[in-house]
């Protein structure tokens, strides 16, 4: 094809396919966020509206009142308190544990180090919808039902993030490290005051993803808190679905309301670390 | 301290299953208790209003009520809460086939010793008795009916009206009615709720036809006959009389009523209260009088109406002390109570499960208000309702006949063939223990 | 273990010179244990409690139970129920994973080469891309249940526009099933391959195309013999991290299908649940999660072996 289009020259060729593939990429985006839009217009229709059979794609009139529907049929800044504190608390957890272990296993020696990064690693093969009655039974029992440490507890560590983290630790230069301790400082030392800030882009990673683990958990969270007051935002959401006869019906205009509100916080975390996002994963794709 | 409590009050409970102990019903000042429900909206702003009633009443009782989630959760939740021992609430709505399985396993507690020794409080004998023999098992009663529904037809009565035709009450006149409507409208006539069997299964067994014999532990549905009537559903739903609705049912039945796409529905009576409302103001589009009616007969003869949606029952769990289950057979009583029922009807459209209430002079107001705001409620005859074959695998027996029903009736599979690997894999799971 | 105990030898110019033996320390060893700890408290304790269930008759709505042998496990290999419910979530679960692992890294892929540019626009465009990434999987199955509705839903009236004027079915019907559900879980998860697979393009050196170009390459053959190369590592890694997710999908066929239509969605996780919950048989619920836990482990530490050959590395 190159060959044959003799008459267009280079630079125009060029331009056409910057402008091909910046279309391209408009119509992708376009077909991507369709489902956001969506939640958006239905978010602010009217129930007639939304249950109608002919589809409007952008509300007759902007039906405000569907947020503040939500907001005053459950405690939704409650919900909002609650996810908040538990992703607080999975976050730090996460991160301080993750960081600890990924030396060990990057930098570290001792007996065994092989063998229990294959335990890690391991466990991210099993599902918490098959194993969570063992664990459901001892948290139940210890009595950290419908609280938050009951909550965190099943999300504190993620192999996931020990992996990310080992991936950049090792890519620091052992020279580093050497070059610290004859300076006289501890291992603790090193590791947060040169390869954490050596490693930030993957930590901001690591703590975004952790972020959104922690806010947008759903399973756990359902199974260990059956207070209302101690519902976290997704297990909340859902409570705004109507039953009749113990079947759910979705009053859906209300629902992506709540939806909605419930993901505006993550957006804002997102607006502002996601250009690190990029660059945090280089290291992670490197083996 | 408190587990000398609860020794003593397990031992208590041993001895009030022998004739001659006195079983305990005290509720000590400051009892509170967890009570797990399944409604949302209008009814559980109604419940919960009953609930300050009984609180206000009886100062002494707390009562913590949970909306829990639909009835698949509560059922999930009941079982974990209960393999860890702790967290189990003292008093639970489930879903009514669930409650076989639950007694079997002495998940919940007998009855029985409440019943007698709340005797001034509840009336037994006033309870429909279709309601109350569901809820029996192995000469125990093991619930008590609350939420109680039917699978029924709605119609579209002005529409029917217009065409003078009156809702077929047998199921010989179905393929008449089902023509006539469908060469006026042009359009299907009626959904069936298709993903769950308790509302197309009636139309089965007034054929005959019963999901478990249990004398051969098979399944009766290899009868002839629901073959027959598997083939006949097919054939309407390929001239398109009826719609097999399978996904997003309970908003496509809603949808397709209330616009005027499907002349009748077959779904739980619970949402009388809102398909009226919807129609009548003409919410999505078209405004039209909503009709009940009941399962329609067929030639075996018999008309079986069932009960189903929700029963409570007192979980057995010893997380909760004596105290607390006797303060939760008290809300029981309170809220199964005729008074109450016709309230919680007049609001949910669930069924009143007392004869009393639209026979005893006393509740004549508030059954006639009941009337005037349901009024088609008075069309069903609760006490031709009956129960259904108690088994613990019923449930899972139906799951199966639901997929092979709507695999033949939506996904064009076909009629002999689905009806043949069903029975088998119904038989298989009951020979399955 | 005792190898590395063994003095280590090295070759330098020609003489053999022992090193000092590789010395161990305790502190790493606690640093690395809170994590392990807490990792085998919330999921190898669980696991090994549901061996020991395996070998009970423990149904979950019962609080007594008796050990009864090697009874689940002759149901599992032998029963019909077993065999027919077993044999299909392993199918559904291998159509789905093939499914998935296709669409996030192959369109994850050609969206990382066509969001290879550098400009604003694009970074914004990338950026909403990756965005349901953010959204929870339980609302983000509510957004596509409505726009799936049969009669009701975008999609079906969108299409109409095209000329499809039957309405699709496509969650209750026997293919469309698992096909919403990789829609679904598609329009989830290709952002975070399309950014993985972006951030190792860019770490790809421009010389070797500015090699290959001059040697005449085309463009199709820089993508099969430079791009494709050296992007192995990250496909490995994408490939196994999709790999054990798909494996563990739940909550998107929990929302969307419950299963169905008849187990036509039914993944082994669900199964799994589906064993614990609708039939309380605990029991019989843990000898499949335990077949499954072998499955998942086997296939994954084969495919490291196998793929650990051919994967090449950038210096």
């Amino acid at each position: 094809m190159q060959k044959n289009n003799t008459l267009i020259s280079p630079f125009a060729k060029k331009k056409i396919g910057v402008a091909i593939r910046t279309v391209l990429a408009v119509v992708v985006t376009i077909i991507m966020v369709f489902p956001l839009y969506w939640l958006l217009a239905t978010s602010l229709k009217t129930e007639e509206e939304v249950m109608s059979a002919t589809i409007t794609f952008w509300p007759k009139v902007l039906q405000w009142q569907n947020f503040s529907y939500v907001v005053n049929k459950v405690p939704f800044f409650k919900y909002m308190l609650n996810t908040a504190v538990v992703t607080a608390l999975q976050m730090s957890s996460e991160l301080l544990l993750g960081v600890l272990a990924a030396y060990a296993f990057s930098k570290g020696k001792f007996h065994g180090k092989h063998f229990f990064f294959l335990v890690v690693l391991g466990a991210m093969m099993i599902p918490i919808q098959v194993t969570f009655i063992p664990l459901y039974i001892i948290i139940a029992r210890v009595g950290l039902m419908n609280t938050y440490w009951g909550v965190w507890i099943a999300g504190c560590v993620s192999s996931y993030a020990i992996f990310l983290l080992r991936q950049a630790f090792m890519t620091v230069d052992d020279s580093y490290l050497e070059a610290a301790r004859v300076d006289g400082m501890n291992k603790l030392g090193v590791l947060f005051r040169i390869m954490v800030p050596m490693c930030k882009p993957t930590m901001i990673t690591v703590a975004l993803t952790s972020f959104m683990g922690g806010w947008n958990n759903y399973f756990w969270p359902k199974v260990i808190v059956k207070v209302q007051d101690m519902y976290v935002l997704t297990v909340g959401v859902q409570r705004l679905r109507t039953s009749y006869g113990g079947e759910i019906t979705n009053n859906y205009h209300q629902i992506m309301a709540g939806v909605l509100l419930s993901i505006i916080p993550v957006f804002i975390v997102f607006a502002i670390f996601q250009k690190h996002m990029l660059s945090g994963f280089t290291k992670a794709a490197m083996k | 301290m408190k587990k000398l409590f609860a020794v003593v009050m397990a031992m208590l409970m041993l001895l009030s299953c022998t004739a001659f102990a006195e079983f305990d019903k005290t509720i000590p000042e400051g009892t509170s208790f967890v009570f797990w429900h399944s409604f949302t909206g209008a009814n559980e702003e109604t419940l919960l209003k009953q609930i300050a009633a009984f609180e206000a009443a009886n100062p002494g009782i707390d009562v913590q009520e949970q909306y829990i989630g639909g009835y698949n959760v509560i059922h999930t939740e009941l079982a974990s809460a209960n393999a860890a021992g702790v967290g189990v609430p003292a008093l639970s709505v489930i879903n009514v086939p669930r409650l076989t399985s639950y007694a079997k396993d002495n998940l919940v507690e007998d009855l029985d010793p409440y019943i007698e020794a709340f005797a001034d409080e509840i009336n037994f004998a006033d309870f429909y008795d279709g309601m109350t023999d569901m809820m029996r098992n192995g000469d125990h009663q093991t619930a008590l009916p609350f939420g109680q529904s039917g699978q029924i037809f709605y119609y579209n009565k002005t529409l029917l009206n217009s065409l003078n035709l009156t809702f077929p009450t047998k199921m010989e006149e179905m393929d008449a009615f089902l023509e006539t409507v469908y060469n006026a409208t042009g359009k299907t006539v009626i959904d069936i709720h298709g993903t769950d069997n308790a509302y197309f299964y009636c139309l089965f067994t007034n054929m005959g036809c019963f999901m478990i014999d249990t004398e051969t532990n098979t399944t009766g549905l290899a009868n002839e006959k629901a073959l027959e009537l598997i083939k006949k559903l097919r054939e309407w739903v390929d001239k398109g009389y009826i719609k097999w609705v399978i996904n997003d049912v309970g908003n496509t039945l809603l949808l397709d009523f209330t616009s005027g796409e499907a002349a009748a529905c077959l779904y739980t009576s619970s949402t009388y209260a809102n398909y009226k409302q919807k129609a009548e103001t003409g919410a999505n589009g078209v405004t039209f009088e909503v009709g009940i009616a009941n399962q329609p007969y067929g030639d075996f003869g018999t008309n079986h109406q069932y009960v189903a949606g929700a029963t409570m029952i007192i979980p057995s769990a010893d997380c909760n002390t004596q105290a607390q289950k006797n303060a939760a057979f008290k809300l029981i009583c309170f809220l199964t109570n005729p008074a109450q029922q016709l309230e919680w009807a007049t609001t949910s459209s669930y069924y009143v499960t007392r004869k009393s209430a639209s026979t005893d002079p006393q509740y004549a107001e508030a059954y006639n208000a009941l009337l005037t705001k349901l009024p088609e409620m008075a069309v069903l005859d609760l006490n031709s309702y009956v129960a259904k074959t108690k088994h613990e695998l019923f449930d899972k027996c139906g799951d199966i006949f639901e997929n092979y029903m709507s695999e033949i009736m939506a996904n064009g599979m076909d009629p002999e063939e689905g009806w043949e690997i069903m029975v088998e894999e119904i038989n298989d799971t009951l020979a399955d223990q | 273990m005792f190898q590395k105990k063994k003095l280590k030898t090295m070759e330098i110019g020609g003489r053999t010179v022992h090193l000092r033996p590789e010395k161990y320390y305790w502190s790493d060893f606690f640093m690395a244990l809170p994590a392990v700890l807490v990792l085998i408290l919330i999921t190898y304790y669980p696991v090994a409690e549901l061996i020991r269930i395996s070998f009970t008759d423990w149904r979950l709505t019962s609080r007594e139970y008796d050990y009864v042998g090697w009874k689940n496990w002759i149901w599992l290999f032998t029963a019909n129920t077993s065999k027919r419910y077993l044999f299909n979530s392993l199918r559904v679960t291998i159509i789905y994973t093939i499914g998935n692992i296709a669409i996030d890294l192959g369109i994850g892929l050609l969206l990382a080469h066509l969001f290879n540019r550098l400009t604003k626009p694009f970074a914004v465009m990338r950026a909403l891309i990756f965005m349901p990434r953010y959204i929870a999987m339980s609302s983000c199955g509510i957004i596509f249940l409505w726009m799936l509705n049969t009669d009701y839903g975008v999609i079906n009236k969108m299409l109409e526009w095209f000329g499809v004027t039957e309405h699709i079915n496509w969650l209750g019907d026997d293919q469309n099933a698992l096909i919403s559900i990789l829609l679904l879980t598609g329009w989830h998860g290709i952002g975070y391959c399309m950014m993985i697979y972006l951030s190792a393009l860019l770490g790809i050196s421009k010389d070797y195309y500015e090699a290959s170009s001059l040697d005449g390459a085309s463009g199709l053959q820089q993508f099969r013999y430079i791009t494709l190369p050296l992007l192995s590592p990250t496909t490995l890694f994408l490939f196994i991290t999709t790999f054990i997710s798909s494996m563990k999908v739940y909550q998107s066929v929990d929302v969307m299908t419950g299963g169905g239509p008849r187990q036509k969605t039914e993944v082994m996780v669900y199964y799994i649940y589906r064993l614990a919950f609708d039939d309380n048989r605990l029991d019989r619920a843990s000898v499949v999660a335990l077949l499954f836990f072998v499955i998942l482990l086997v296939v994954t530490a084969s495919t490291l072996r196998i793929t650990n050959k051919n994967v090449h590395y950038e210096a």
